[in-house]
């Protein structure tokens, strides 16, 4: 007896007496059309690769990219004084930075299959890391006890901050498997940004005046949650 | 003629698993089932692959049906086909909860969608020993809280166009079908912690133990909340019972709190 080839139709498996013909969703069915080619497309863009990555391993590459920007500051762009610095000082602010600014990472990167943590948990964070900077504008290092003299005005630190943060946000969108547009989620990924971009500034300008620090390095969270704010919008705009 | 031989319900019933390989689909199909001839015949003719192990485990093999973990662990090797297994048996669910929860039917399409896209983007976040149903259900629980972020409203005033026609007429549910609708009306009202906790244990068979991982609190947490969920039902029952007598009780309604654990 030969085989089939293949191409003919094959006959109906014959149904147990009194089996029902399970009924197919038409939503379902075209769901997993659309969804096919979507993962199809998707696996043609670059990002791809990074956003499959597990999550501890885009944390790590997260982390590890905003510690490279504030050494390339450092290395480059250093403040004149800063071997007069106290280490300890900068450790202060260096710390109550990365802290707050790690655990928006981990929020923003947090997968989907994680729970969500309560929401006064998120606004809680979103507001101490928009205050931080205007903190330690307010209550500077020289509050330690010891003032250290601009020897050089900076004016480019309104600039760099942008920059610098603007580049961190970049980053975090490729990181972000789901990038959420809502003001919460992008004020999350702002002021993880500003203060990047507020602890680079502390290795880059020398200044301890309020104004100075008020106006040219606190509010970069801000401006950049305006700024990313603004693009969001109008990215989701021009999709509908 | 239909048949419907032991034989014939077996291998419909049963998809056929073994090391050896696959038995190709059209296997069974070479012959029709009267004339369908011995394995002995097979053998000597050399069309059958000889099993090679005993007829009864063949037959336990046969009835183990692959677990959406396993389906999950092989879709992590590569496997698209795993994929639209694992699409099948949660897509409708979750189409379900999701229209349940919001207004527009093509929301919740997009959000069903939008919750395998993730999937697929996690799926190496996926560990041995972890749960797929509460894993999924999780990526689409979130979803929908961003979907309402997003609109600036909670779930709570979503009312779909079926819901705002019963509003404006006025009319008393006429059926069981429409009662349906009634009781997702009814859990509408009800507070977003304590919705989703009964909409998930209740109306999708989850475990409370699942929920707890779902929603992401406590054991004991889901448990208050689904209580709470129902006396409140209760209580609006009782209301309307008063007011306007008894109604035909509706469809997959239990009376009293579920006892499922």
């Amino acid at each position: 007896m030969e085989r089939p080839s293949g191409n003919e139709p094959e006959p109906p498996l014959p149904r147990p007496a009194g089996a029902k013909k399970a009924e197919v969703d038409p939503d379902v069915a075209r769901l997993l059309g659309n969804l096919e080619s979507l993962l199809d497309e998707e696996e043609q863009r670059p990002e791809s690769v990074v956003r499959s990555l597990s999550t501890g391993f885009r944390i790590a590459i997260a982390t590890a990219l905003a510690a490279l920007a504030v050494t390339v500051v450092f290395a480059f762009v250093r403040r004149a004084d800063f071997a007069a610095i106290p280490h300890w000082q900068l450790l202060v602010v260096g710390t109550s930075y990365a802290v707050v600014a790690g655990l928006l990472v981990w929020r923003v990167l947090l997968p989907l299959h994680e729970a969500e943590t309560r929401s006064e948990h998120a606004t809680a964070l979103i507001t101490a890391a928009f205050a931080l900077p205007f903190v330690w504008a307010v209550v500077p290092p020289h509050a330690f006890g010891r003032v250290l003299q601009a020897e050089e005005i900076r004016r480019d630190c309104l600039v760099l901050g942008i920059g610098i943060g603007g580049a961190f946000i970049a980053l975090l969108r490729v990181l972000d498997r789901a990038a959420d547009t809502d003001p919460r989620g992008v004020a999350m990924v702002a002021a993880a940004a500003g203060l990047v971009a507020n602890f680079a500034l502390t290795l880059h300008c020398p200044q301890t005046g309020l104004a100075h620090l008020a106006i040219g390095h606190a509010p970069i969270g801000l401006l950049l949650f305006w700024i990313y704010r603004r693009a969001a919008g109008f990215k989701a705009a021009r999709s509908t | 003629m239909e048949d419907s031989s032991p034989s014939s319900r077996f291998f419909e019933l049963f998809s056929w698993q073994h090391p050896a390989g696959p038995v190709p689909d059209d296997f069974f199909f070479e012959y029709p089932t009267a004339r369908r001839p011995t394995r002995k015949k097979l053998r000597a003719t050399g069309d059958v692959v000889d099993l090679g192990v005993p007829k009864s485990e063949r037959l336990r093999g046969a009835r183990t049906m692959l677990t959406d973990e396993e389906l999950m662990e092989r879709y992590q090797a590569g496997d698209r086909a795993a994929f639209a297994e694992i699409f099948g048996r949660y897509a409708p669910l979750l189409l379900r909860v999701m229209r349940q929860q919001l207004g527009r039917r093509e929301d919740a399409a997009d959000l069903v969608q939008q919750t395998f896209l993730q999937l697929h983007r996690s799926k190496q976040d996926f560990r041995q020993g972890a749960l797929l149903r509460p894993w999924l259900l999780t990526i689409a629980m979130n979803l929908r809280h961003r979907h309402f972020r997003r609109l600036g409203r909670h779930p709570e005033t979503s009312l779909d166009l079926h819901l705002m026609d019963q509003l404006n007429t006025g009319l008393r549910v006429p059926d069981a079908a429409d009662a349906s609708c009634d009781v997702h009306a009814l859990l509408r009202g009800l507070p977003a912690d304590q919705r989703d906790v009964i909409v998930l244990h209740w109306l999708e068979g989850l475990s409370f133990s699942e929920v707890s991982l779902v929603v992401g609190v406590s054991l004991s947490a889901v448990k208050v909340r689904a209580h709470r969920g129902y006396v409140a039902i209760r209580k609006i029952f009782a209301q309307e019972a008063e007011t306007v007598g008894p109604k035909i009780p509706f469809r997959g309604a239990r009376v009293g709190t579920p006892q499922r654990q």
